[in-house]
C-alpha cells in the first residue's frame, strides 16, 4: 500500500503542513510588529536629539551640548559630526559621511574601528544653528531582533515541528495498522473464510473500534445466513433424495428377470430419468452452495493445463464416436489457485457442451498462459451472433435458462458460477466459423 | 463378511440389507443413530453403512464418535449432500469412502467389496495374470495366448486397474477416480467407449471374454 493512499497518513501530513505555515506566520508578524516598534524607537531617538539641538538659540550653546551629548555617547548608540565655517569640527565621527537623511548605512561605509560600532545606522544631514550636522543613529537593536527571531526559529520551533511530526507519525501509523486490519479482515471474508473476525481489544466507544464491532456484527450475520443457506440445502437434499432412491430401489425390484423385453426398455427409461432428475437437482444444489462463496477455503495450487489433458483424454472415444475430433493443446504446467474438483467439472460440462450443441467436427481446447490464464475451448459450429453474445452470458449468470433442452443449459450456469467463484470471467467469441468459450482466471 | 447398516429409511435400507445378504454377507440393520452408535462402538463388524442424516444421532458424529475412540472398522458414508465441502467433510470426519443418493445396488456393493480390509501384498507384484492375459509392470508390455498387444497408456492404466482388482467390480466412478483422478459422474457414456475400445484389443481377437460387464454397477476381469 502507497504511504500517501492511507488516510490516517495523508491527514496527519496535512496537518503538519498547515501546523507549519501557521506558525511561521505568527512567527513573521511578530518579527515584523516588534521590528516596526524598534525601528520607530530609533527614529524617535534621532528626532529628540534634533529637537534637543534645534531648541537652543545660541550658536555657542550648540556646540557645547553637542561637544557633551558625543562625549557622553557611545559610537556604537550614536556617531555625530558637526561643522561650521571658521570653527573646528566637533563630535565623535572624524570623517565626513555621505549618506541621504533618514537612509540606513552599514558600518563599512564608515572607516572606524569595527569592533566599537553597530551594524548599521539610520542618517542624518541637515543645517542646525550656523553648521552642519550629520547625526547617526546605531540600530543595533533591530539586528539583535533578527538574530533572536533566529534562534527561536532554531531552538524552539524546530524541536516542536519534529516532535509534531514524530507524533503525528506514530498516530498516523497506528490508524493506518488498524485501517489495514479491517481491511484484511473484510478480504478473508468476502474469501469464504467466513470465521474470520477483528480483534476488539480497549475502547469500545472509539470510531475504528466500532467500525471493527460492526465489521464482526455483519460477520456472523453472514456466516448465519450461509450456515442457514447449508441447514436448508441439506433438508431439501434429504428430502427429494430420500423418495428418489426408493423410485431406484422399486425400479431395481421390479426389473427381476421375469419382465419382457419392453417392459424392461421401459424400466431403463424410467432409471435414466431419476438419473436426470438428480443430474439436475445436483446442478442447482450445488450452484446455490457456490454462490455462498465456501468452497473457496478448499483452494490449492491446480495445474489447469494438465487437467484439461485428463478430460481431454477422458472424453475422447467419447468425442469420437459422436464424430468430433477432440484435442488439448496445452504447453507445460498452467498452476491457477483453485479447486481441482470443481475446475474439472467446469472444464467437463464445457465439453459435454461443445459435444452436444456442435456437428461433428474439431473441438479444441486451449490453455494460454502468455498473460493471464485463459482457457478456451474452440468448435466448428454455428456459433453464436454477436448480438446474442451478450444475452446468452446474462441469461448463463442470472439462471433463466431454457428449461426444455437436456440440462445443458444448467451445465454452463454451474460453469459460470464456478468461474466466479473462481475470480475468473466467461467470455464468448468468434472462432470464424464456430464459438469460442474462454474462461479468463 | 458381517455388516451393519445403518439407515433410517426402512425401504432404502431392506433394499441393502437383502442385496447384501444374497451375496452372502451377514447383515444387521438399525434405524436409530444413537442406538447405533453402541451397536457399531460393540464391535465385530467388518465394514459399517452410516447414512448421513439420522434420527437422534447424526451419522458425521457417528463417524467421528468411532475414530475417536480409534475404532479402525471401514465406514462407507450414504449422503444426500454432494457438494465438494461435503465431501470433504465426510472423509475428514474418518469415513472411508461417500457414496451419493440415489445410488444403484451395484456401486455400492463393489465400494463395500473394496472397502474389505484385505491384508496387503507382501510385495509389489512386477507382473499380473489373468487367465491367459499377462501384464508386465516393469516392461509395460501386455500378452495375450503369447500374443503381444499394443496399449496406449491410459488403456493400460485401465485394464491396470481392472487387473489389480481382479474377482471385484469396478465401478465407473471408481474407474475415473484411478485412472484420471477425477471425482464427478459424467453425464455421457465416456468409461463405456473407453471399455470398448480396450475390449477391442484385448477381448475381441480372442475367443473368451476377459472384461466382464456388470449390468447396473460397473466392470470386472475374473479371477
Amino acid at each position: 500500500m502507497s504511504r500517501l493512499r492511507s488516510t490516517p497518513l495523508r491527514l496527519t501530513a496535512t496537518l503538519v503542513v498547515v501546523f507549519v505555515l501557521f506558525t511561521l506566520t505568527g512567527y513573521a508578524t511578530a518579527y515584523f510588529v516588534t521590528r516596526t516598534s524598534l525601528s520607530r524607537e530609533v527614529n524617535a531617538r534621532l528626532e529628540q536629539t534634533l529637537a534637543t539641538l534645534r531648541s537652543i538659540a545660541e550658536s555657542d550653546e550648540i556646540r557645547e551640548r553637542i561637544g557633551e551629548i558625543a562625549a557622553g555617547a557611545q559610537p556604537r548608540d550614536m556617531l555625530m559630526r558637526y561643522t561650521e565655517p571658521g570653527k573646528p569640527v566637533l563630535g565623535n565621527l572624524p570623517f565626513p559621511i555621505r549618506a541621504a537623511s533618514y537612509s540606513v548605512i552599514g558600518h563599512d561605509e564608515i572607516p572606524l574601528p569595527q569592533s566599537t560600532m553597530a551594524d548599521s545606522y539610520i542618517a542624518w544631514r541637515g543645517p542646525v544653528g550656523k553648521g552642519r550636522l550629520t547625526l547617526l543613529v546605531g540600530r543595533d537593536s533591530l539586528n539583535e531582533l533578527g538574530e533572536i527571531f533566529a534562534k527561536v526559529l532554531l531552538f524552539s520551533l524546530m524541536p516542536a515541528l519534529l516532535l509534531v511530526t514524530a507524533i503525528g507519525a506514530l498516530v498516523a501509523r497506528k490508524a493506518r495498522d488498524r485501517v489495514e486490519a479491517i481491511r484484511s479482515t473484510l478480504a478473508r471474508l468476502t474469501s469464504g473464510q467466513h470465521d474470520a473476525r477483528m480483534v476488539i481489544a480497549g475502547n469500545v466507544d472509539d470510531d475504528l473500534e466500532q467500525i471493527g464491532v460492526a465489521v464482526n456484527r455483519m460477520a456472523e450475520a453472514q456466516e448465519a445466513s450461509i450456515e442457514a443457506l447449508r441447514q436448508v440445502s441439506a433438508d431439501v437434499a434429504h428430502d427429494l433424495r430420500t423418495p428418489i432412491q426408493r423410485v431406484a430401489v422399486l425400479l431395481d425390484r421390479l426389473d427381476d428377470g421375469s419382465l419382457t423385453d419392453i417392459s424392461r426398455n421401459t424400466v431403463a427409461e424410467a432409471r435414466a430419468e431419476t438419473t436426470q432428475i438428480v443430474a439436475t437437482f445436483q446442478a442447482l444444489l450445488q450452484i446455490a452452495q457456490l454462490e455462498g462463496g465456501q468452497a473457496r477455503t478448499n483452494f490449492t495450487e491446480v495445474d489447469i493445463a494438465a487437467l484439461v489433458t485428463s478430460l481431454v483424454d477422458v472424453y475422447e472415444p467419447a468425442s469420437e464416436e459422436s464424430g468430433h475430433h477432440l484435442e488439448a493443446r496445452v504447453h507445460g504446467p498452467a498452476m491457477i489457485n483453485g479447486d481441482r474438483t470443481l475446475l474439472g467439472r467446469l472444464i467437463a460440462n464445457l465439453i459435454e457442451n461443445a459435444l452436444r450443441h456442435t456437428p461433428p467436427g474439431r473441438i479444441q481446447l486451449t490453455v494460454d498462459d502468455s498473460q493471464s490464464l485463459v482457457l478456451s475451448v474452440i468448435d466448428e459450429g454455428p456459433g453464436i451472433p454477436e448480438s446474442e453474445r451478450t444475452r446468452v452470458l446474462q441469461r448463463l449468470y442470472r439462471m433463466e435458462r431454457s428449461r426444455t433442452s437436456e440440462g445443458s443449459g444448467l451445465g454452463l450456469s454451474l460453469v459460470a458460477a464456478i468461474a466466479e467463484l473462481h475470480g475468473a470471467t466467461l467470455i464468448l467469441d468468434d472462432a470464424e466459423p464456430g464459438l469460442i468459450v474462454s474462461v479468463r482466471f | 463378511m458381517k455388516i451393519l447398516v445403518i439407515e433410517d429409511d426402512r425401504l432404502t435400507g431392506q433394499y441393502l440389507v437383502d442385496g447384501l445378504r444374497e451375496e452372502g454377507h451377514v447383515v444387521d440393520l438399525l434405524t436409530d443413530g444413537a442406538q447405533a452408535l453402541v451397536q457399531a462402538a460393540s464391535g465385530g463388524y467388518d465394514v459399517l453403512i452410516v447414512d448421513r442424516m439420522l434420527p437422534s444421532l447424526d451419522g458425521l458424529a457417528i463417524v467421528r464418535t468411532l475414530r475417536g475412540a480409534k475404532a479402525p472398522v471401514p465406514i462407507l458414508l450414504l449422503t444426500a449432500l454432494d457438494g465438494v465441502e461435503d465431501r470433504i467433510e465426510g472423509l475428514n470426519a474418518g469415513a472411508d469412502d461417500y457414496l451419493v443418493k440415489p445410488f444403484v445396488f451395484g456401486e455400492l456393493s463393489a465400494r463395500v467389496a473394496a472397502l474389505a480390509r484385505r491384508p496387503p501384498p507382501t510385495e509389489e507384484p512386477t507382473i499380473l495374470r489373468a487367465r491367459d492375459l499377462e501384464m508386465n509392470l516393469v516392461t509395460r508390455r501386455v500378452t495375450r495366448a503369447g500374443k503381444a498387444i499394443d496399449l496406449l497408456p491410459r488403456e493400460f492404466a485401465l485394464l491396470e486397474c481392472l487387473l489389480r482388482r481382479k474377482g471385484r467390480v469396478q465401478t465407473r466412478t471408481m474407474l475415473l477416480e484411478s485412472v484420471w483422478e477425477i471425482h464427478f459422474d459424467p453425464q455421457t457414456n465416456v468409461v463405456e467407449t473407453h471399455i470398448s475400445r480396450l475390449r477391442g484389443k484385448v477381448d475381441k481377437p480372442f475367443e473368451q471374454e476377459l472384461i466382464e460387464t456388470v449390468r447396473g454397477a460397473g466392470y470386472r476381469v475374473q479371477a
